[in-house]
């Protein structure tokens, strides 16, 4: 039985619908390949700031970093949140500006160009499979059990389809646009959560009466290295495609830094306030306002549901459904542009013409949506998934990105090339070994590889395998150099 | 009030506040948003950005 009152189905209904209808409005203005998928690169700060937030926090950062909240407290946002922030920091002031000073459209379009079209096809494969919408598109199905009590194809079906009608039309414009509705929305629905959360608590008195010394303690139980470990996958920031995808549609690099610098800012309050709630909803267990049976990653959604009045818990899932949305969208943009411009374009059609890459990127967008569809379906381990998917972009692409924006004497074929291809092979090899060859814990909810070294237990997790597969893409771009030493450097 | 509840609406009040003032300057620079006028297209993109700073004149600005 769904929780949602006639007035709330209203407010999801026309926020679905007008999310739409933008997307019809920009399909009729749509020009060609840079205004569809870059804007016409005009995009200031704070443009940028809306469309970064929402882009890049879906219902896994709301419902992940609220599991872990409540279950470990506030180590959710001093332990995995905070690192993210130094990663956004380097980007701002190290990455952004450099990026822009080249002319490029996609991240694969760095490679192609600093070390030609084998690297180039290497990292658009690594962002293609980055950029499935298969989290956003399970997050629906997730969603719509919890919150509608419709069966996960059809939410998938409902909400993803509504995103994919207005990426489709309206490419890029319309993704910002939506984007910047939507971050205002997820924003202040999250914010209108807290005091109805603590109310039904009885406030922070309650929650410190309630929750154990360790749900305030920064480093909560968690060992250094576990947090170190995850802190490292922050390191995919920097390869971030659709991140990419914004500094390129932005004005100038000074709009980018600035975007980020405030989105730091709005990051972290947003992490914090997601926290409290997880912390809130494990306060209401133990008092016994909430059922004890609550699956904790669907903590911060069922106490909503027990909380906010009609009306305001439409506003609730429209605002969930924005900060998905706005995920899904982006990234469908992105897959579909590697698609056309990133791997069609190079191999079959170089003089393609500017309605051509825009239809196929809209064939790339469709097919994204549908690989991300029947993964979302056939796949249940969706943490594991982003893991490696994560591990993939990091591995294939982190090092001869960072090195040819940094070195240009170094920007050599068969070093990019090995690099990529490298730390790609090495990453999927290792991916399969662990999954294959050791077994998935239930406590940690990742693969383990349990191996006995000279009579001691060694425990390797799905998310160590980049700390093999980047060395090895370390490694690969030095021999790579080396072979390459009497080679002219490439030059952009 | 303690440090943690401080820190909580501190942060509250900087998600309502930032995002309402975030979008209210999208609004402001919105017409940024639209495309070219047809037969406008082909030029490079930061050109275009400049021949479009004009009627609100902080458009041009980075925020």
């Amino acid at each position: 039985m769904t929780p949602l009152a006639p007035i709330d189905w209203a407010i999801v209904s026309a926020y679905l619908l007008g999310m739409v209808a933008l997307g019809i409005v920009f399909a009729r203005r749509a020009g060609g390949f840079d205004d569809f998928f870059l804007a016409g690169r005009v995009l200031t700060a704070p443009i940028l700031v809306a469309t970064l937030i929402s882009s890049y926090y879906g219902i896994d950062v709301l419902f992940g970093s609220s599991q872990l909240a409540f279950e470990e407290g506030v180590v959710a946002w001093f332990g995995y949140a905070r690192p993210a922030y130094f990663f956004f920091l380097v980007a701002a002031f190290l990455v952004a500006r450099r990026v822009r000073e080249y002319d490029f459209r996609s991240l694969p379009d760095i490679l192609d160009r600093f070390y030609g079209r084998g690297t180039g096809t290497t990292g658009a494969i690594a962002s293609f499979l980055y950029s499935l919408p298969t989290l956003s598109l399970y997050g629906f199905g997730v969603l719509g059990t919890v919150l509608l009590d419709w069966p996960p194809a059809l939410s998938m079906l409902v909400f993803g389809g509504a995103a994919l009608v207005y990426t489709l039309t309206g490419g890029f414009r319309a993704v910002v646009v939506t984007d910047s509705i939507q971050f205002v929305v997820m924003c202040l629905v999250l914010a209108l959560a807290v005091p109805y959360a603590l109310d039904l608590i009885g406030g922070f008195d309650a929650m410190f009466e309630a929750l154990e010394p360790h749900y305030f303690d920064s480093l909560g139980g968690l060992s250094m290295w576990l947090i170190a470990v995850y802190a490292a996958t922050n390191f995919v920031i920097l390869v971030e495609p659709a991140f990419y995808q914004r500094i390129f549609a932005a004005r100038s690099g000074v709009s980018v830094r600035n975007a980020l610098l405030v989105g730091i800012v709005l990051w972290g309050a947003y992490d914090w306030v997601v926290t409290i709630l997880g912390m809130a909803a494990r306060t209401a267990v133990a008092q016994g306002a909430l059922g004890s049976d609550v699956a904790a990653d669907h903590a911060l959604a069922t106490i909503m549901i027990d909380v906010l009045p009609a009306g305001a818990l439409g506003f609730f899932v429209a605002g969930i459904l924005a900060t998905e949305m706005s995920t899904l969208d982006s990234y469908c943009l992105v897959a579909g542009g590697n698609v056309s411009y990133d791997l069609y374009r190079p191999h079959f059609r170089p003089d393609a013409s500017d309605e051509e890459l825009v239809r196929f990127t809209r064939v790339g967008i469709l097919f994204s949506w549908v690989v991300g569809f029947a993964v979302a379906l056939s796949f249940q381990q969706m943490l594991g998934l982003w893991v490696f998917m994560s591990s993939i972009m990091i591995s294939a692409v982190l090092i001869p990105v960072m090195f040819g924006l940094y070195v240009p004497r170094w920007r050599r074929p068969r070093a990019g090339f090995l690099s990529s291809t490298t730390g790609l092979a090495a990453v999927v090899l290792a991916n399969a070994t662990i999954v294959l060859a050791g077994s998935y814990s239930e406590e940690q909810e990742t693969f383990i590889l349990a191996l006995d070294v000279l009579g001691r237990p060694l425990e390797i997790w799905q998310e160590h395998s980049m700390l093999l597969s980047v060395p090895c893409s370390l490694i690969a771009f030095f021999v790579g150099l080396a072979l390459d030493r009497d080679a002219p450097e490439i030059r952009t | 009030m303690s440090g943690w509840e401080f820190f909580t609406w501190f942060n509250v009040g900087v998600l309502s506040l930032g995002s309402v003032i975030v979008f209210l300057l999208f609004l402001r620079q919105r017409r940024d948003l639209l495309p070219p006028p047809p037969g406008a297209e082909g030029g490079d993109g930061e050109a275009d950005a400049g021949d479009r700073t004009g009627p609100l004149g902080e458009r041009g600005s980075d925020l």
